[in-house]
């Protein structure tokens, strides 16, 4: 069989069956045609090398018998921007969904110890792996479906403006809520360094039964980092209040702050407790009870307080970043 | 900033790629067969792929623009086509709807 033959049966292989032998009749019409031509111009019979140039220039077998098909793309523009923004919508959904998994595989597993976290760890990546193949796959098969019948999306015609969400006014900081930060930080700073104080937590049940909440070591160990921290803080806050910063060199502060939010919230997550529980007059399992749901009580804190620093430094990040609007 | 060859060669198939199926039309009010059509075309200096013409082809005629028959030219089994009345009624509408374009670009060019 020659090489053009086996280029026709390479196509009519990838040719609907009732169209195959009409379609592969008229391209070797139009390959003899080629080669009539050739042979025209070069005076002598097509060699080997030739006619091999003349048929990867007529197209590979894949491309030839593809633009014969019915549909030439998988989802189309219409269809496009509709599967995207569900896409991500979707991805969204499971990143959330594979987070909480992962806080809630955290707490039942680790109980209160953060630095058993691998189970935790992989059950997120799990669900997050597992979730985006399945859905990716599952919602692209229906789009093609869509697109195949020949779906039309009504929503994208039956539209009304009027429907369109609101815009939000992005809130400004005002001067109150920097005086507030101030005040409020200041009233922990001076608590926080013994300067006041608000009573000990102590507890009496009733009588002969009583239980005391102390601070674990770890918060020795993050002492210096708080007083920082907060001092920080209304720093950043006297700053912006007296109008003696820009709006990007604010965003570049807070964004320092929150950093600084996730290590030392970081380095107290680590702690093995934050609470230790005494007391008198109560069994021990009791006093073991309060504690362990203290503590679990502070490590969700610890994470949520953690997750909010992360997002808010990535918007200040992209304050920091993002082009300024032309004039 | 310079154009880049691969953006231009992109916009230039694109403005292209339209304008073909009227020349196609166009060019079958006579019986032709593939490979004389392209010859045509290409003359014409509107060259196109055999790859996309002959799909281009089938498809118009499965939408009742195109007729065709298999005829045997010189030894060999050839596929003439040829423009359906339907054809031609939708090549003038084309016919109108291109000059118009035309004109409305000229006074803008």
């Amino acid at each position: 069989m020659d090489l053009f033959e086996r280029y026709l049966a390479s196509i009519g292989r990838l040719l609907p069956g009732d169209q195959r032998d009409d379609i592969i009749a008229e391209l070797r019409d139009a390959l003899a045609n080629r080669r009539d031509e050739k042979q025209a111009e070069t005076g002598h019979p097509l060699t080997r090398e030739e006619t091999t140039a003349l048929l990867r220039a007529f197209g590979h077998p894949l491309a030839v018998a593809g633009r014969y098909g019915r549909q030439q793309y998988l989802i189309g523009p219409d269809l496009y921007p509709v599967y995207i923004f569900v896409l991500k919508i979707v991805v969204a959904v499971i990143a959330a969904s594979a987070l909480v998994s992962g806080i809630a595989t955290s707490i039942v597993t680790a109980g209160v110890n953060p630095a058993q976290a691998e189970p935790a760890v992989r059950t997120a990546i799990t669900v997050l792996w597992n979730g985006c193949f399945s859905a990716v796959g599952i919602i692209t098969v229906i789009f093609a479906i869509l697109q195949r019948r020949n779906v039309h999306l009504k929503f994208l015609d039956e539209w009304n403006p009027r429907d369109l969400p609101k815009t939000p006014r992005r809130r400004r900081e005002t001067w109150f809520d920097h005086v507030a930060a101030i005040v409020v930080q200041t009233i922990f700073l001076l608590w926080w360094v013994g300067a006041i104080q608000f009573g000990q937590p102590f507890t009496v049940l009733k009588s002969g039964q009583s239980l005391h909440l102390d601070l674990a070591p770890i918060w020795q160990t993050v002492y210096w980092p708080v007083v920082g921290l907060s001092l920080g803080t209304i720093l950043v806050h006297a700053a912006k209040l007296t109008g003696a910063v820009r709006k990007r060199l604010a965003s570049g502060l807070d964004l320092l702050l929150q950093v600084a939010v996730m290590a030392v919230g970081g380095m107290v997550l680590r702690a093995q407790s934050w609470v230790l529980v005494t007391g008198s007059g109560l069994p021990a399992k009791s006093l073991f009870s309060v504690e362990l749901g203290v503590n679990i009580s502070i490590q969700i804190t610890l994470v949520v307080v953690i997750i909010v620093a992360v997002c808010t430094a990535m918007v200040d990040l992209w304050r920091l970043y993002r082009p300024l609007p032309s004039a | 900033m310079p154009i880049e060859d691969d953006l231009y060669e992109k916009l230039r198939l694109e403005l292209r790629r339209g304008s073909l199926i009227l020349a196609v039309l166009a060019a079958l009010k006579q019986e032709r067969y593939g490979y004389t059509l392209r010859r045509v075309l290409a003359d014409g200096g509107l060259d196109i792929d055999e790859g996309a013409l002959y799909p281009m082809l089938r498809r118009l005629e499965s939408q009742g623009l195109l007729t065709s028959e298999w005829r045997e030219e010189d030894k060999r089994n050839k596929r003439f086509y040829r423009l359906s009345p339907d054809g031609a009624v939708l090549l003038d509408q084309l016919a109108a709807e291109w000059r118009a374009i035309n004109a409305s670009l000229n006074t803008l060019l």
